[in-house]
């Protein structure tokens, strides 16, 4: 089985840099979407389904708290994992976001290790 | 908390992010070797903060060590052409990962920092930065670097 990904930043750069890095876990990955904010990560939810979702924390239009908070409250995303991917490194945001129901909470700069760690403990992936 | 020591966990931060991040390694910069700030042909930066601190971090590559970083970020050759934004988009990035970073090490993991959006800095400021004696200056193959770093009480 493979999966499709969602990467949401603010940055062009760190969503090549999350879909060069996601291509190096060599995990059965067959599509990644990109959103530029939380706004467009609900957009484009709306058509099409997703396996799990990298988010940064701060972006215009819609952050990733907000992005987070936004699919708990519905029923037809609640269920899809949210990997917050962030420079900040506050034990005390991160609790506030697990509260609100994020999966995982990974630094930048991250490695193609980190990311497929968190992949494979939230949803099981493995190399065919 | 002195000054000297807020410079130098910087300047460790620095380093190590521009390593991990950029594979750019760096050395401190001689002070002889220092760029004219008039002449200095550099991409700007800058990145404001609040929280238990408020302040700003602001990033000054040589142009031609900005195209490398972002070409190795972008797992691009260093001699591929690059279009402008795609440079400075990770410069953007790079001061994002330096600042979050920096915050941490300076100040621990409890405090809640807001990191600002990173933002291209005013060209007119680079001459008097560079002749800031708290400027933290590096050098990599490609050539130098500056970062300023302003903290304020909340």
């Amino acid at each position: 089985m493979a999966y499709t990904v969602m990467v949401v930043d603010d940055s062009e750069t760190i969503r090549s840099v999350l879909e060069r890095t996601l291509a190096m876990t060599k995990l059965p990955i067959d599509g990644i979407i990109h959103a530029a904010n939380g706004k467009e990560a609900l957009e484009k939810l709306r058509e099409r389904w997703v396996d799990i979702i990298f988010s940064d924390i701060h972006m215009p239009e819609m952050d990733g708290v907000k992005l987070v908070n936004v699919m708990s409250d519905n029923p037809e995303f609640r269920q899809i994992p949210v990997i917050i991917v962030s420079t900040e490194g506050s034990s005390t945001r991160i609790e506030e976001l697990k509260k609100n129901g994020i999966r995982g909470y990974l630094r930048k700069p991250f490695t193609p290790e980190r990311i497929r760690d968190a992949i494979i403990a939230t949803l099981g992936a493995w190399d065919e | 908390m002195n000054d000297e020591r807020i410079l130098e966990n910087v300047r460790v931060v620095i380093t190590r992010v521009l390593e991990d991040a950029a594979f750019v390694f760096t050395d401190e910069l001689d002070a002889n070797a220092k760029p004219d700030g008039s002449t200095w042909k550099a991409e700007g930066v800058t990145l404001g903060f609040s929280g238990e601190k408020n302040g700003t971090f602001r990033l000054w590559v040589g142009r031609e060590l900005a195209h490398t970083l972002a070409a190795n970020i972008l797992g691009l050759d260093a001699t591929d052409e690059l279009p402008y934004h795609k440079v400075t988009d990770a410069l953007k990035e790079t001061i994002n990962i330096i600042a979050g970073n920096s915050l941490t090490e300076l100040f621990g993991d409890t405090p809640v920092f807001n990191l600002g959006i990173p933002e291209p800095a005013d060209p007119v400021l680079l001459a008097a930065d560079s002749t800031r004696p708290d400027g933290i200056w590096l050098s990599a193959e490609e050539g130098g670097l500056l970062c300023l770093v302003e903290l304020s009480e909340q």
